[in-house]
């Protein structure tokens, strides 16, 4: 034998070697302190002594089949070198898991038997990742679940969190107070255009009106004269049409006539204001087109609501346990 | 009996690497009349999910692993489970009980309805589950909404036992237009868990020395205040409450002048005011904010300066393996004075230095007038430094051959990432050739480049001007991204700082 060839083997002779038989009857060996970095072999070795020879192999619980105690010798022989730094340990672990998914399982089962919590622990997170996001008919397919519940038993936990009939009563009125501000928002927006535009067009309907009516006339009524103008029109768009003078009037008719498709002149368009009322807003930021002063008074305005819906419904509604009933929902403030 | 080889050791660790779960577990084995296919379970099925032959090898795992993988997954999920099949039913009754807010915080992302659909759904799922709880995370603006409610939630049994107490905002739940209000007091409640909590996070609230009176944290490794106002000598109190705190983030501290820590344990401690903790609380007089820092921690490894709109001294007494410091800077409102052992920086200029710190091995630094001649003279305090954040422009001649060549002759750098932004100009060009032709060890330089700049001619010009075919290092790498990273240290939870490095972008 060469010299490098005798250094290689000589420290493998002088090694303890630790026998183990699975399940299944195969038996192996592995060097002690592989096999000690678990506790169920370390503590067989320590308490009963077995494991020294092939007849006295440590018999593995059921749940270790061969396979996964090959990885689990694996990863013992890795983490039990103490040099190692936590970036290395970490860039084997993350490789370590990325096994079949059945797999994973059979070595979760397997480490749990040995009691060795941060494989435990490593595989489980792995086999969290995997649930994670998925739907449950996914989780089935992948895991070979059994579908064996009833309809009824798969729907009692999603209705319990998901189905408050409040939730849909306030997004309703959100949505449709949502909708009056920014109906009044564009007409809002119409007038100011209107204002520096057609100055003197008013002023001529004005003075015709005021004449009309026998009012003293001048500025001070005009914009309320406009207002009364503009809600006329609105009860009768068909009437303002007709008036041929009515410069204003058919800009007038067309804010009257505000629905879906009006709205998308708003400069941030949020299309879901055509979607079903309930969810209207699905993927909706907080820029959908209102500024923040709107956005308050809608906010209030359903908070007021919310309110009076609460002490209502926590008179019926609200959960079994005791301390929970206590809860009062808003604080006035 | 078989003698097993290095070499064919090896050689399963790297299969394994690669995925493959090693089929030779049956080499090693002597059985009396086994083949080489035989397990003590089925054969592997067939790859397609057939039906017949799939096997579900996960409900057979105990109880209380089932229920640690659901405690691992979101609050919606974990909720969840129980409709996937008979055996799955009662896991989550009777796994450790996780209410993320965040995981439940629905759209629309609008105030009311979306408080009011968290809120409830918070109620329902402490009124269905029987405990214990493992983690409760809600917003903070709960405090002061409905403390009432709150109150009743940390008094509900399923979260006996709690390890995880949050109230914190994170990017989801935003109170209703960053409105400030009155910093109230968090109820009694609150510190019903002190026994068991590992991991706590107050934000928007008050604490009256009366509430920390006597506390005691025996398990809180992590701590987080932000936007919290307490008088100093109740900040001293609660962290001394906590005899294995590891991490620590006071940001937006109001109340407290000087701050004294000492701890054996703490590794990772981020302090500072962020804007919107600042912003929020302008209208308060007599605002107190941190003026001076002293750390005493020998295990101390990373120091994160959040900022501040105050000048401040934050004063490291010991820290022999500190790796990571950041982010320094020169703004005008800040003129924050660090001292390290003997080593003085003011802003960013280094002031003092008598004995360096070779542990240093990550630096962030800012600055409006970022520098070649700023950062090399940081770079002489800590000689070790590996990653380098340049988090601002740089600009300035940046000249360097005849200027620093004592520098470069005398000290070896030992930088292998470099981090900045970058469009081209001269004064970066110098800026960046100077690492390029003089850092033996680089292994990356990353330049964060805008859109416009982001084609390949550009890249192309790039590598011509910072002469790398004249590269110091042959295993330097220059990648360009066009993702421009606006945040000077990524710490938005306290678990964030035990991130090893909390100036890279993850996003």
């Amino acid at each position: 034998m060469s010299e490098s060839e005798l250094a290689v083997i000589k420290p493998e002779a002088l090694k303890t070697y630790i026998w183990l038989q699975c399940f299944d009857g195969s038996i192996q060996q592995v060097e002690e302190e592989v096999a000690m970095f678990c506790p169920m072999i370390c503590r067989e070795i320590v308490k009963n002594g077995t494991g020294s020879s092939k007849n006295h192999a440590i018999a593995l619980p059921e749940r270790v089949n061969p396979a996964s105690l090959s990885l689990i010798l694996d990863y013992c022989r890795f983490h039990q070198v103490t040099g190692r730094s936590n970036k290395e340990r970490k860039s084997f672990d993350e490789k370590f898991v990325r096994i079949e998914t059945e797999k994973l399982c059979e070595l979760t089962s397997a480490a749990d038997s040995l009691q060795l919590k941060p494989l435990v622990d490593l595989t489980s997170r792995a086999l969290a990742r995997i649930i994670e996001g998925k739907t449950p008919e996914e989780i089935r397919d992948i895991f070979h679940l059994p579908d064996d519940l009833t309809e009824e038993e798969k729907l009692e936990p999603l209705k319990n969190i998901n189905d408050d009939p409040r939730i849909r009563l306030l997004n309703r009125l959100y949505a449709k107070k949502r909708k009056e501000l920014q109906e009044r928002h564009e007409r809002q927006k119409l007038k100011d255009v209107q204002v520096q535009k057609e100055q003197k067009d008013e002023r001529s309907l004005d003075e015709l009106l005021c004449f009309i009516n026998g009012d003293g006339g001048g500025r001070a009524t005009k914009s309320k004269k406009k207002n009364k103008r503009r809600k006329d029109h609105a009860k009768n768009p068909p009437k303002a049409d007709s008036e041929p003078l009515d410069a204003e009037g058919a800009a007038c008719v067309v804010p009257c006539k505000v629905d879906s498709s009006n709205v998308s002149r708003l400069p941030c368009q949020n299309p879901d204001m055509q979607d079903d009322a309930e969810y209207p807003f699905e993927d909706a930021d907080l820029d959908d087109g209102l500024d923040p002063a709107m956005k308050e008074e809608l906010d209030r305005e359903v908070e007021d609501f919310a309110r009076r819906l609460n002490s209502v419904w926590n008179e019926s509604h609200i959960g079994g346990n005791g301390p929970v009933q206590r809860f009062s929902g808003f604080n006035h403030r | 009996m078989e003698l097993l080889c290095p070499s064919a050791k090896r050689r399963r660790s790297e299969d394994l690497a690669a995925g493959e779960p090693p089929p030779r577990a049956t080499e090693a084995t002597e059985a009396a009349n086994l083949g080489p296919t035989t397990h003590s379970k089925e054969p592997p099925p067939p790859p397609d999910a057939g039906g017949g032959g799939d096997v579900d090898r996960i409900s057979g795992l105990p109880d209380a692993v089932l229920g640690e993988i659901v405690s691992l997954l979101s609050t919606k999920e974990a909720g969840r489970t129980q409709i996937l099949a008979s055996r799955w039913r009662h896991v989550w009754f009777a796994s450790p009980l996780v209410i993320d807010g965040s995981d439940l915080w629905t759209k629309p992302k609008i105030f009311t309805a979306a408080n009011e659909a968290l809120a409830s759904a918070v109620s329902k799922i402490l009124s269905a589950h029987p405990g214990p709880g493992r983690r409760f995370c809600v917003p903070p603006h709960y405090l002061h909404d409905r403390p009432a409610t709150v109150d009743a939630w940390l008094s509900s049994p399923a979260l006996h036992n709690l390890q995880e107490l949050d109230f914190w905002e994170g990017k989801h739940m935003v109170h209703r237009y960053g409105r400030p209000y009155p910093l109230a007091p968090p109820p009694a409640s609150t510190f019903r868990f002190s026994a068991t909590l590992r991991v706590s996070t107050l934000s928007k609230c008050e604490l009256p020395d009366s509430s920390v009176e006597g506390i005691h944290f025996p398990h809180l490794k992590q701590l987080g205040l932000e936007n919290v106002s307490l008088s100093e000598g109740s900040l001293h109190t609660m962290i001394s409450s906590c005899p294995v705190l590891e991490c620590l983030l006071l940001n937006g501290i109001f109340g407290v002048g000087c701050l004294r820590i000492s701890s054996n344990t703490l590794r990772s401690i981020g302090v500072g005011t962020d804007f919107d903790c600042y912003r929020d609380n302008l209208h308060r007089d007599n605002l107190q904010l941190l003026e001076e820092v002293i750390i005493d921690a020998p295990c101390l490894e990373r120091s994160l300066y959040l900022g501040s709109f105050k000048p401040t001294n934050f004063i490291i007494i010991s820290a022999p393996k500190l790796e990571a410091l950041g982010c320094l800077n020169n703004d005008w409102f800040e003129r924050t004075r660090l001292v390290f052992g003997t080593i003085i920086i003011q802003g960013l200029k280094v002031v003092s230095l008598t004995t360096t710190l070779s542990s240093v091995k990550t630096l962030a630094v800012a600055s409006h007038n970022m520098n070649l001649d700023t950062v090399i003279e940081l770079m002489k305090c800590f000689p070790c430094l590996e990653n380098l954040y340049i988090k601002s422009c740089i600009s300035g001649e940046n000249r360097w051959r005849h200027k620093h060549r004592d520098f470069i002759k005398s000290c070896d750098i030992h930088l292998k990432k470099i981090v900045l932004s970058y469009r081209g100009i001269k004064s970066q060009i110098n800026f960046a050739s100077f690492f390029l032709l003089n850092a033996r060890e680089l292994e990356l330089m990353r330049l964060e480049v805008g859109n416009t700049n982001y084609n390949e001619a550009f890249f192309a010009e790039q590598y011509r001007m910072l002469q790398m075919e004249k590269r110091a290092s042959r295993g330097a790498r220059l990648h360009f991204t066009n993702k421009a990273c606006s945040h000077r240290v990524h710490v938005n939870h306290v678990r964030d700082l035990s991130v090893a490095d909390p100036f890279e972008c993850m996003e």
